[in-house]
C-alpha cells in the first residue's frame, strides 16, 4: 500500500470511528436519560391513580341509615386542608393550595344510626341501632376492631375515631384529642375513608413528597421528587335550595340541593349559635333563605376563589371546633396539577421553565425536564354527576 | 483477498469495503437505539393522551345535566370548555356535536394542549406550541336523558390517536 493509500485509508477509518463514537455517546446519553423519564411518567401515573380513586369516591354517604345519601347534605366530601387526628382546622388553618382532604363512607355494612353515647373523655361508648336485619336484631354488623369510623349529624358536626371494641349493639370508639360535638339520636356512625394528600418537604432530595395521610397516625409517601402541586376547586354556582317533598312514587330525594336542611317549623337548634329556623346555609325570613349567593348566572360548576373557601358562613357555627366554610359544600370538581422532577441532579439543568429546581447537568443531551400532569375529577357523589 | 499474513497489506478498495461493512453494522445498531427511544416516546404519548382524554371527560361529566325542582330538564349548552380558562358562556356545553367532531377540528369540540398538558384553548388551527389536539363528541342515546361522551386525543402533526375514551352520562334527579 502506498503512502497515499495509507493516508486515505486512515482518513476513512478516522471518520468512521468518529461517527461510531458520536452514535455511541448519543446512545449512552439516551440510555441514561430514558429510564429516568420513564420513572417520572410512572410516578405521575401512580399519583393520578391514587388521587383519582379517592377523589372519585369523595362525598359518598351511608346507604342504610336514616341519613342515607350523599355527604353533601351534611359535610364537605372535599376540603382544602388537612383533616383527621392531626387537624388544620383546630390550628386555625382553613386553606392550603397544595393540600386536599377526601372523606367518604366505605361501601361496607359498617354504618348505623346512633341511639345514645357516653363520653368517657377518651373513648365514646356508642349504643347503635341494630343494622343486621331481622335475624340478629340485638347487635350491629360490619364493625370490627381497628376500623376507622366517623360520627356525624345532620348539622355538619363531625369527628373521627377508631373502633376498639364491638359487643352486641355497643361500639367503643377511641378518639384523639377532644370531640368537637356530642352525638346522640339522629347522628350516624359509619366506616369511612378520611385521607389527606399534601406535599411534605424531603430533606434528601430537596424537593417534596406527595404524602397520603390516613386521618389517624400514618403519613405514607406516594410519590417522591414532587416540585409542585396545586389544587383548584370548581363549585355549584347556584345557592342551596330546599327541595319540595317527593310525590308518592318518586325516587327518594335529598331535602336540600346541598347543605344541612334548616330546622323544621322554625324551631331552634340549641346546639348552635344560629337563630330559630336557621343554620349555616339557610336564614329564616318567613321561610328558608340561602346564605350563599349565586356565582354568576350559569348552572355548571365555576372556579371557586380560594378566599371564598375560608370566609364563612361556618358550619355548624362559627365557634364549633371542627367548623368548615359552607362554600365547601358547593365543590363539584377538583383539578390537581402535579409536577415531578427527575431524581438525578445530573439530569437537571438550570432552574427555569424546564426545571423548577436546578441541577448540575452541563449537557442539554442529558436534560430530563420536569413533567406535569393536570388531573380533573368530578366526584360522583357530590351532586354534579350521576 | 489476501491473508492477514500477506506482506503487501490491504488495498484501498478492501479497506473501503471493510469500512462500509462496519458502518452498516453500526448503523443497524444505532437503529435499535432509535427504536427503543421511539417506543419510550410512544408509551409517553399514550400515557399522556389517556390522562388528557379522561380530564376532558371529567369536565364534560361536571356540566349540568339534571332535572330541576319543577321537573324540567336542565342541560348546559353554553359553557365553553374548549376555552382556556373555561367560560360559562359562548361554548357548546353538552350540545350534540356534528358527526365529524372526532375526525375534524370543530370549534366548540376541540382544544389544543402543550407538552405539559396545559390547555391552549380551542379554534380551528392548533397554535405553534400545541403538542396534542383533543376532540370530543356528544351524542344523545335513545332520547334526551342519556348521552354518549367520546374523547379522542391525537398528537399534532399526525392522525394516529394517542388515546380514546368513551362514557355514558344519564340525566340526574335534583
Amino acid at each position: 500500500m502506498s503512502l497515499a493509500e495509507l493516508l486515505v485509508a486512515s482518513g476513512i477509518m478516522l471518520t468512521l470511528t468518529g461517527a461510531v463514537g458520536s452514535v455511541l455517546v448519543r446512545a449512552q446519553f439516551s440510555f441514561r436519560v430514558q429510564p429516568e423519564v420513564a420513572d417520572m411518567q410512572q410516578r405521575l401515573r401512580v399519583a393520578a391513580s391514587t388521587f383519582g380513586r379517592d377523589l372519585l369516591m369523595a362525598g359518598a354517604g351511608p346507604a342504610f341509615t336514616a341519613q342515607a345519601g350523599s355527604l353533601v347534605q351534611q359535610l364537605p366530601g372535599v376540603a382544602p386542608y388537612r383533616r383527621g387526628q392531626i387537624d388544620d382546622v383546630r390550628a386555625g388553618v382553613f386553606y392550603r393550595p397544595d393540600t386536599v382532604s377526601v372523606l367518604y363512607v366505605s361501601t361496607t355494612r359498617a354504618e348505623a344510626d346512633i341511639e345514645r353515647t357516653i363520653d368517657t373523655g377518651r373513648e365514646l361508648l356508642v349504643d347503635a341501632a341494630p343494622n343486621c336485619g331481622a335475624l340478629a336484631h340485638e347487635r350491629v354488623c360490619g364493625f370490627t376492631t381497628g376500623m376507622r369510623v366517623a360520627f356525624f349529624d345532620a348539622r355538619g358536626a363531625f369527628d373521627l375515631g377508631t373502633v376498639t371494641r364491638v359487643a352486641g349493639n355497643q361500639l367503643t370508639v377511641l378518639y384523639g384529642g377532644a370531640l368537637s360535638s356530642s352525638y346522640n339520636g339522629g347522628a350516624v356512625v359509619a366506616e369511612v375513608v378520611a385521607v389527606t394528600y399534601y406535599l411534605r418537604p424531603d430533606g434528601v432530595s430537596g424537593a417534596s413528597q406527595l404524602v397520603r395521610y390516613d386521618g389517624f397516625l400514618t403519613d405514607r409517601p406516594v410519590v417522591d421528587n414532587v416540585v409542585g402541586m396545586q389544587v383548584e376547586y370548581f363549585g355549584d354556582p347556584r345557592p342551596p335550595r330546599v327541595l319540595p317533598a317527593a310525590a308518592p312514587g318518586d325516587p327518594v330525594r335529598p331535602i336540600t340541593s346541598y347543605g344541612p336542611a334548616p330546622p323544621a317549623g322554625s324551631a331552634d337548634d340549641p346546639r348552635d349559635l344560629w337563630g330559630a329556623g336557621e343554620n349555616c346555609v339557610f336564614a329564616d325570613a318567613g321561610g328558608p333563605v340561602p346564605r350563599l349567593g349565586a356565582l354568576g348566572g350559569g348552572v355548571s360548576p365555576v372556579p371557586l376563589d380560594p378566599a371564598r373557601l375560608r370566609d364563612g358562613p361556618w358550619c355548624p357555627d362559627a365557634v364549633h371546633p371542627a367548623r368548615f366554610d359552607a362554600d365547601l359544600l358547593r365543590i363539584r370538581r377538583v383539578r390537581v396539577r402535579l409536577r415531578v422532577q427527575v431524581a438525578v441532579a445530573a439530569m437537571r439543568g438550570p432552574a427555569g421553565r424546564l426545571f423548577a429546581k436546578g441541577g448540575i447537568a452541563t449537557s442539554a443531551e442529558l436534560f430530563a425536564p420536569d413533567q406535569q400532569i393536570v388531573l380533573d375529577v368530578t366526584p360522583r357523589n357530590l351532586g354534579g354527576a350521576p | 483477498m489476501r491473508s492477514l499474513g500477506s506482506p503487501r497489506g490491504f488495498s484501498l478498495i478492501e479497506v473501503t469495503v471493510a469500512a462500509a461493512v462496519l458502518a452498516g453494522a453500526v448503523l443497524s445498531a444505532a437503529q435499535l437505539f432509535a427504536v427503543a427511544t421511539a417506543a419510550t416516546v410512544d408509551a409517553r404519548t399514550a400515557g399522556e393522551g389517556t390522562v388528557l382524554a379522561w380530564q376532558k371527560l371529567e369536565q364534560l361529566r361536571s356540566l349540568a345535566f339534571t332535572i330541576d325542582e319543577a321537573g324540567q330538564p336542565i342541560t348546559d349548552t353554553t359553557t365553553d370548555i374548549a376555552a382556556a380558562p373555561e367560560r360559562t358562556f359562548g361554548g357548546t356545553g353538552l350540545s350534540p356535536s356534528p358527526v365529524w367532531a372526532l375526525t375534524r377540528d370543530t370549534p366548540g369540540y376541540v382544544d389544543y394542549l402543550d407538552a405539559r398538558g396545559v390547555s391552549l384553548g380551542g379554534g380551528v388551527q392548533p397554535p405553534d406550541a400545541a403538542r396534542y389536539r383533543r376532540r370530543w363528541a356528544i351524542e344523545a342515546l335513545g332520547g334526551p336523558n342519556l348521552l354518549v361522551l367520546r374523547v379522542r386525543v391525537v398528537p399534532v402533526g399526525g392522525e394516529v390517536e394517542a388515546a380514546r375514551v368513551v362514557s355514558l352520562r344519564a340525566r340526574r334527579l335534583p
